[in-house]
């Protein structure tokens, strides 16, 4: 197995994949070549998951020198959070072309193209182990999305692809430079100059400098996650993006930002972290806070589980700086969770809006006499949304509370409380308005699902199920990874208690 | 002058006497000739180039000094010659238009000006240079002399060009007079062992900056820009951004280099001040431009700014060590990224100018159905000028700020990054018209040049390359210093 560059391949087949579909003329081979190189990467991520040993830190690695004379390398390798994220990616990707085979019809190349780099880019994030690597494909998931949403989007996506990319732009310039005085900074001290990860994890730097350098990884992943007040322009890039465009946003593009803060601004800026621990806690209830209310008020459906992302994702942050085992862990399963449960409504948002061509839920209703199955898979991914316990967004949900209470500091965990219950009554109220009530004239001759469509929701559900049914199977895969994090926190003297 | 000191300006001689045969070739041909004309100068760039590379082996001085023929000097030949070249390959498409002879002769010129340039060792070879670049560049500007954009805008550049040369040498005298020698590298010495405290150095040090800051096309010596960029006829606009600028680049790098060094504390907060001026008004007064032309000019005010960031840190103090080095590499990389990008974008301008009759940022509009490659090329030049990889751009940029950051110059560094994220809107506005507005389609597709088609695949492979791969071309910088740096110790 240590012969084959496993890691390579799922990241490079999709783009394989895209540079063959450029010379292919038929809509059905574009197709086939771009579901195999996504489901060839499922299938080998699942395989490295299969031989993963969980525990036993950074696994399946290669290195090679890729700029030597800036002491840039190519280096690629797992843990088990990154392992997690690269199969979320991996498995929406390859349901996202499922279900473009049934919804896309409009320059269909060119929309191969752009998905299959854009899973370049991401699945780069998370297993590059050499910081300018990490960044470039931090950077190069920015055009495939940008053109995603500004070719294919709704009426302002001008607008909202170019905010897009310019808030996600200044976040990440000002984390390069961050870098690079990181890079200078463990050079002038240790005498080794290097971009490797693992080997600036493990530096420890002075208290002044880690925090600039947290301010600007901060401003990168906040804006990624987002968090409060740098979410504005989430809502507006949901709205215009096409449906697989969603998916992808809210399912893996917000998870970088988690998963950002979890690689490296602990372990790199414990200190600062510190610091930063209490406003963070506060950002994150008035994210869960706000996002839910916002969500509550919304009339177009999109914007309700965009707000509802911003809600979600509240939690992910809570329990990140709880700085407790329990809130990592749980924030983990919560991003894996979200990133199902949210591209999977994002999906049934679609499938709703093709056939009524409508996302305004006063003029919905009654659909679910007509459409038993969506209505019955709908119902379940709301449920699940809202934490229904035995579902996957109890657990990572339920952990982070946990984590939050451990802090010490009740109030933090009171009001996120109060976010679960926000969610159940936007979520199901949207539900009634959508499904229940009396049908509308004009919805009376849509059609339910097909069974590709349905196909693609019924996967999802089953994952859903069986993370809420199983979470130790998930859990325990990156649980040795982040106790390993929060050992070296508790080494820089770093305590879970806000108030000291 | 010894027979060797012939054989060291080889590739000026080659350059000058194929400007001449073409000159020779033209009176007598007429315009039947074009084709074989190109032939000839795509030939003799190409001999250019060889000799350079090969005259390599025996790097040494010539001309008493006057005249530097290091690693660093044959890098920029390969890369000035490769720019004439292209630049001349661009302007056949529109030879029935313009006296193509006259132009081509005018760019090899230049070029030889330029070679001067990356080649000098001395503040009289200095000015020889810029003077010999500056010249056809005026010519070339104006050579649609009907047109009234063209004279507005020769006329400016040449006017303020003028005084800016008269500046420059009363520079020159200035040092002259004071250290009783032109030789950069002399200079140096004499400082050294003199003392720097005479307030005179600073004013004739202050008049050579601004001489070439004018030549850089810097902020706020930037003024002729636009008119000039936007008058000319695009090919020559193209050779005006790429060529002459990088030319007058590599001379203020060299003077920099090698006769600056005891003048750090002076020079480093003047270059600094101009660096972050140039970056924040070209990126932000582009915002404002709807004509492309104009928009790539001030986007190349800023561009000339990220260069002189890594100028400015040439002398910086770094405990990692090599700084000088690699500051010096960082600036001839991006010089190689951009003029690679910006004859890249200038070519697809042309091409989208010669079919809709403009270059208004509405002319680019649906350029995606319409020319796809055409438009893909474009998207990867603005990527690649935002400094998003995988294009060039990026790691181009990532080394200017890598020597910021080692010079101690973070908050440089900050504002080019930031600078960045506002250019990145302006160079999006093109995508966006290209991919992302809906009107009646303009179908008809840019025609297919063959000559613009060439430098828009070039300059678009060299982009995708550098970007994926930039270690050889970041080595050879590197290794090209080294040679320099020998020189300067060794007068």
């Amino acid at each position: 197995m240590d012969s084959i560059p496993i890691l390579s391949l799922i990241l490079w087949l999709p783009l394989v994949a895209a540079v063959i579909v450029l010379f292919l003329p038929e809509r059905r081979a574009m197709f086939a070549v771009s579901l195999a190189g996504t489901l060839l990467s499922l299938v080998l991520s699942v395989a490295v998951w299969v031989s993963f040993e969980s525990g036993a830190g950074m696994q399946f690695r290669e290195t090679f020198d890729w700029l030597p004379a800036l002491g840039i390398q190519y280096a690629l390798g797992v843990d088990g959070i990154s392992l997690l994220m690269v199969l979320l990616n991996t498995f929406l990707f390859f349901l996202c072309i499922v279900y473009a085979w049934a919804s896309v019809h409009e320059r269909v190349k060119e929309y191969l193209f752009t998905m299959l780099i854009l899973e370049v880019g991401i699945t780069g994030v998370f297993l590059a182990l050499d910081f300018v690597l990490f960044y470039v494909f931090w950077e190069v998931m920015l055009i495939p999305m940008y053109v995603l949403i500004g070719v294919w989007g709704g009426e302002r996506r001008v607008y909202a692809t170019v905010k897009f990319v310019l808030y996600t732009l200044f976040g990440s310039l000002l984390m390069l430079v961050a870098i690079l005085a990181l890079y200078f900074v463990h050079g002038n001290t240790t005498g080794v100059y290097t971009f490797d990860i693992l080997e600036l994890t493990q530096g420890t730097y002075g208290e002044r400098f880690q925090l600039w350098a947290f301010l600007a990884f901060f401003l990168a992943f906040a804006i990624k996650v987002p968090m409060i007040p740098f979410h504005t322009w989430l809502p507006d890039a949901h709205v215009e993006a096409p449906t697989t465009g969603s998916v992808i946003l809210a399912g893996i593009l917000l998870k970088m930002g988690g998963y950002g803060f979890i690689r490296f601004s602990l372990p790199l800026f414990p200190d600062a972290s510190e610091l930063a621990q209490t406003a963070i806690l506060v950002l994150s209830v008035i994210a869960i806070l706000y996002g839910a209310l916002v969500a509550l008020m919304q009339t177009d459906l999109k914007k309700l589980i965009a707000y509802s992302s911003v809600s979600h994702m509240g939690f992910v942050t809570l329990g990140i700086f709880s700085f407790t085992q329990q809130g990592l862990d749980g924030a983990i399963m919560q991003m894996f969770s979200h990133g199902l449960v949210t591209g999977a409504l994002f999906l049934c948002v679609g499938q709703l809006y093709e056939r009524t061509h409508d996302r305004l839920i006063a003029n919905l209703g009654g659909l679910a006499h007509r459409w038993p199955v969506y209505a019955t898979l709908l119902l379940f991914f709301s449920l699940a949304s809202i934490g229904l316990p035995g579902l996957s967004g109890f657990v990572g949900e339920f952990m982070v509370l946990l984590g939050a209470f451990m802090t010490g500091t009740r109030i933090f965990g009171v009001l996120a409380v109060l976010g679960i219950i926000l969610s159940a009554a936007y979520m199901l109220w949207m539900y009634w308005r959508v499904m229940l009530g009396t049908l509308k004239d004009a919805h009376g001759r849509l059609e339910d699902l097909n069974r590709l469509e349905a196909a693609v929701l019924v996967a999802l559900a089953v994952v859903v199920i069986w993370a809420g049914v199983q979470p130790q199977m998930f859990v325990e895969l990156f649980t040795a990874d982040t106790s390993g994090i929060m050992q070296g926190l508790a080494e820089s003297g770093v305590s879970s208690a806000v108030i000291r | 002058m010894q027979p060797e000191d012939l054989t060291s300006i080889l590739p000026e001689i080659i350059i000058t006497l194929i400007a001449a045969a073409v000159l020779m070739v033209d009176a007598f041909g007429g315009r039947r000739t074009h084709r074989g004309l190109l032939g000839l100068i795509v030939a003799g760039s190409v001999v250019a180039i060889l000799v350079s590379v090969v005259l390599r082996a025996d790097s040494g001085t010539a001309f008493g000094g006057m005249v530097l023929t290091d690693g660093y000097a044959v890098f920029f030949k390969v890369l000035f010659i490769a720019i004439a070249a292209l630049s001349i390959v661009l302007a056949y498409a529109q030879s029935s238009e313009v006296p193509f002879a006259e132009l081509s002769a005018l760019i090899l010129f230049a070029t030889v000006g330029m070679l001067l340039l990356g080649a000098t060792g001395d503040l009289i070879t200095l000015y020889l240079g810029v003077e010999l670049t500056s010249i056809p560049v005026y010519v070339l500007v104006a050579i649609k002399r009907d047109r009234f954009r063209a004279t507005e805008g020769a006329l400016k550049y040449f006017l303020l060009g003028a005084f800016a040369s008269g500046v420059l040498l009363y520079g020159i005298a200035w040092l002259f007079g004071l250290t009783g020698t032109t030789n950069l590298a002399n200079i140096a010495l004499y400082v050294q062992s003199q003392g720097a405290d005479n307030p005179w150095f600073l004013l004739g040090l202050g008049l050579l900056l601004v001489g070439l800051a004018f030549k850089v096309a810097a902020v706020p010596f930037h003024m002729w820009t636009p008119d000039a960029y936007q008058g000319a006829p695009t090919p020559s606009t193209a050779f005006l951004a790429a060529g002459a600028k990088i030319g007058a680049m590599a001379g203020l790098l060299r003077v920099v280099v090698h006769g600056l060094e005891p003048w750090q504390d002076m020079v480093m907060p003047i270059v600094i001040a101009i660096a972050v001026a140039s970056m924040i008004v070209g990126n932000f007064v582009a915002i404002w431009q709807q004509d492309v032309k104009r928009l790539l000019a001030y986007s190349s005010i800023a561009h000339t700014g990220y260069m002189l960031v890594g100028i400015a840190v040439v002398h910086a103090h770094s405990e990692a060590g090599g700084l000088m080095r690699d500051a010096v590499a960082a600036v001839m990389f991006y010089a190689v990224v951009y003029a690679l990008m910006t004859l890249g974008a200038f070519a697809v301008t042309f091409a989208v100018e010669r079919r809709t009759g403009g270059t208004d940022l509405e002319n680019f509009q649906n350029l995606g159905r319409s020319s796809p490659l055409m438009a893909v090329a474009m998207a990867v030049f603005m990527i690649s000028l935002t400094g998003i990889p995988p294009a060039a751009g990026f790691f181009g940029k990532l080394y200017l700020l890598q020597v910021a950051v080692n010079g101690g110059l973070t908050w440089v560094a900050v504002v080019l990054v930031l600078t960045s994220t506002v250019s990145a809107y302006y160079y999006l506005r093109v995508v966006v018209n290209m991919y992302m507005v809906d009107i009646q389609p303009r179908l008809l597709p840019v025609p297919a040049s063959t000559a613009i088609g060439a430098v828009v695949a070039i300059g678009m492979i060299g982009t995708l390359v550098l970007g994926i791969y930039p270690a050889g071309a970041v080595e050879w910088a590197q290794a090209a210093f080294e040679e320099a740096g020998k020189l300067a110790n060794s007068p």
